[in-house]
């Protein structure tokens, strides 16, 4: 029903008296007049429907002037006729609606914006039933609504509809189709509900995603998501390769597809693909299909596209099919006899890879420890206590360089690194190699002490324990960490890779060599920098008295504070924590995080 | 004292360079030969996979897809002497790409351990890595 709110506009009354008229019907050619002056003047948009619109009425006064004038003209004859006969419809009379190329259509509602949406489509759909009704990116502009439909039965059935349909007030329904397909544009906001979409489709017990009639998903009806935009499919790709490269089928049938030709790089991003159903489409050639070359498909559907028309017989498709799908046993649904190929399988897989590495079991906690300690003060304002962690002759270096594809990119430049890059490969000097090695602990740590602020995403380590016996231990580290405050508008993601050799010092040990490498995180790994949610182990467990690094009172300081800044517990009883979990400050962490649970510690821990 | 450091830091450096240019003309080309750059003991990390032996090392590398290494940096340390009781042994740390069969060259760090046994330079230890995102179904 019109609110009152909605038509404040000084037209609105003008309108609504015309809207009256036009239902009065018999009036019409004298409405006709103002009637064109206040559309234009109050509904630019309304462009084409209005004009159209208009245009009938011109034809409706012409008519009794020139005869024979066009085809067209003819036609609103009869349907003139039709209306003044009796309110029962004779659609074949009507103005024919033509398939156009795309199979989409626009459909205007000149007054379809005086009553609820809802009861708009609902009125509708119930006159058209059983064909469904989906409309498309629903748009209004002053008293018209707009929105468009794919289906061509659809678009016909409510062309035939136009003026047919008594609304609650009297007026009938304007109703004016006629081919178009919307704009399209995707913004965030979109691509974020494309995503959501996605993955309500998405099964990932058999890694498919199922595209069947994408854009008539009822989750994306304010927008226009048709796979044949090629922004759209672009997006929906890039959303694959993102978060499902996993993925092993694909079904986009219905989707009105008449070209992929445009896509790029389709075997690296669904590396994965074997089964590829784009049955209902409008491929008129199976070429448009190409970029997909490359990717181990193995059964395609391709029925229902214009192109299975094209073959004098099955041998000449299957042969088609064959030579830009090798692996394809199965077409359109038909097992086909096996390809006869070679007994050297031409790819061959990389082992997986394992986060963790231990060559000796003992070594775990040792290295969980070390790990722990040395990074929590490394990713604190003042280094130095690190001191304690290295051999009073230790050596250490460091080179940095970028990864594959990145150094011509506008990206996080390690230009601090660049000063001290000893690599071998472009400092030939021996002085200049001698320089670069700092020498001694103290040398070492004031290097450190310079470096830019860090934080390591601990959980993005992987650890390889490759030498372990009681006189040294080997230690390679890689992982990522978070550059802060070196002047970057956004705090680069970082990658590094650490190599330590580890002696015994006392009752713990030290740093006897480190070298370490840094480099920009790949796009892929910085998407996944602090996004590893941990659960704290439900009991943990005490571990088997271990050789530990002795630890300063400063380092114990800092990580006493370290803890109270991350359980709310003031520092005494963070102290405590810690004193009680032997300084293994994940166990005291996950020891705060079970006693919370349980309700134990008293209130007094937390005053400050 | 010190002199000797500096003597073995230069060693360090040219046997890195020698040692890497055979190293990895060696794993793309003529890899049946990989295991005697190994000690018979060696230890290959490869990509958190261990492989102990060079024999079986070996192995590892014939399986592996064909390659195309390139090389970014190089850098490389004399171990302590505490380390290894005097025993001559250079750590090496080298970047770069690698390329397997036709597929998307991937950067990668990689570390050796070599020690002189006789008058041939000897892996110890080999750890490599890809940088890549770790999948989601590892957990820490």
């Amino acid at each position: 029903m019109p609110k009152p709110g909605k038509f404040n506009k000084p037209s609105w009354k003008n309108q609504y008296s015309e809207h009256d008229f036009r239902a009065g019907g018999d009036t019409r050619k004298v409405s006709f007049k103002p009637n064109k002056h206040t559309y234009k003047k109050d509904n630019r948009d309304w462009g084409a429907a209005a004009r159209s619109h208009l245009q009938d009425e011109d034809i409706d006064m012409g008519g009794s002037s020139v005869g024979g004038r066009s085809f067209k003209k003819n036609h609103f004859k009869g349907k003139k006729g039709g209306r003044s006969d009796s309110p029962a419809p004779n659609h074949h009379s009507k103005r024919r609606l033509l398939e156009g190329p795309m199979g989409w259509f626009r459909i205007t509602l000149p007054f379809g914006n005086k009553y609820e949406k809802s009861f708009v489509l609902r009125t509708l759909l119930e006159k058209i039933e059983p064909l469904p009704l989906w409309p498309i990116t629903w748009k209004t502009n002053g008293n018209t609504a707009t929105f468009y439909v794919d289906d061509f039965k659809v678009a016909e059935k409510l062309h035939e509809l136009d003026r047919q349909i008594q609304m609650p007030d009297g007026f009938r329904m304007l109703i004016k189709v006629s081919n178009g397909i919307p704009n399209v544009d995707v913004n965030s906001e979109m691509k974020e509900k494309i995503k959501v979409t996605m993955a309500k489709r998405y099964n990932s017990a058999n890694k498919a995603l199922d595209l069947t009639k994408f854009h008539a998903d009822p989750d994306l009806q304010e927008c226009f998501c048709a796979l044949f935009k090629p922004i759209v499919f672009l997006t929906v790709l890039e959303i694959i390769a993102e978060n499902i490269p996993e993925i092993e089928a694909i079904n986009l049938f219905d989707n009105k597809i008449a070209d992929l030709s445009y896509l790029k790089k389709v075997n690296e991003k669904l590396p994965n693909l074997k089964i590829l159903h784009v049955g209902n489409n409008k491929f008129r050639d199976i070429s448009m299909l190409d970029p997909f070359i490359g990717v181990p498909i193995v059964d395609v559907v391709l029925n229902g596209n214009p192109l299975c028309s094209k073959y004098k017989d099955q041998e000449a498709y299957i042969g088609e099919v064959r030579k830009r799908f090798p692996k394809v046993v199965k077409l359109d649904g038909i097992d086909l006899p096996p390809p006869i190929s070679f007994d050297i399988s031409e790819e061959v897989h990389l082992p997986t890879t394992q986060q963790t590495f231990l060559c000796n079991q003992e070594g775990e906690s040792i290295v969980r420890q070390f790990l722990e300690q040395y990074f929590l003060i490394f990713d604190s304002e003042n280094r130095q206590p690190l001191l304690q962690a290295y051999h009073e002759s230790a050596l250490f270096s460091m080179t940095m360089s970028y990864p594959y594809g990145q150094k011509d990119r506008s990206t996080s430049w390690l230009n601090w690194y660049t000063t001290d890059n000893r690599n071998l490969l472009r400092v030939s000097d021996p002085d200049r190699r001698q320089k670069l090695l700092k020498q001694g602990q103290v040398a070492v740590v004031s290097f450190l002490q310079e470096m830019p602020l860090t934080k390591h995403d601990i959980h993005s380590f992987t650890v390889d324990l490759v030498l372990f016996t009681s006189q040294m231990i080997c230690l390679a580290v890689s992982g990522m960490f978070r550059e802060l405050k070196s002047g970057h508008k956004v705090p680069p993601t970082r990658a590094f890779f650490r190599t330590l050799v580890i002696v015994p010092a006392g009752s713990g040990f030290c740093i006897a060599n480190e070298t370490l490498h840094v480099t920009n995180a790949t796009d892929e790994q910085a998407r996944l920098i602090f996004k590893t949610v941990v659960s704290a182990p439900a009991t943990p467990v005490t571990s088997p008295i271990a050789p530990r690094l002795t630890l300063d009172e400063g380092t114990k300081q800092q990580m006493v504070t370290a803890m109270s800044e991350q359980s709310g517990m003031n520092l005494e009883w963070s102290g405590k924590c810690l004193e009680e979990t032997q300084w293994d400050f994940s166990r005291a962490l996950s020891a705060f995080a079970d006693a919370q649970k349980k309700g134990v510690i008293p209130a007094e821990a937390f005053v400050k | 004292m010190t002199q000797i450091v500096k003597s073995k830091i230069d060693q360090a450096c040219r046997v890195a360079e020698e040692f890497t240019k055979l190293y990895y003309e060696t794993s793309d080309k003529r890899r049946h030969l990989m295991s005697r750059l190994y000690l018979d003991s060696g230890l290959l990390a490869w990509n958190g996979n261990g492989i102990n032996g060079n024999e079986r090392i070996q192995k590892f590398f014939i399986d592996l897809p064909t390659s195309d290494h390139t090389i970014n940096t190089l850098d490389a340390q004399p171990i302590l002497d505490s380390a290894v009781n005097g025993q001559l042994t250079f750590m090496i740390q080298v970047s770069g790409t690698v390329k397997y069969q036709d597929r998307v060259p991937k950067s990668f760090q990689q570390n050796f351990i070599i020690t002189a046994q006789g008058d041939k330079w000897k892996i110890v230890s080999d750890c490599f890595r890809l940088q890549e995102p770790l999948s989601n179904n590892e957990k820490t």
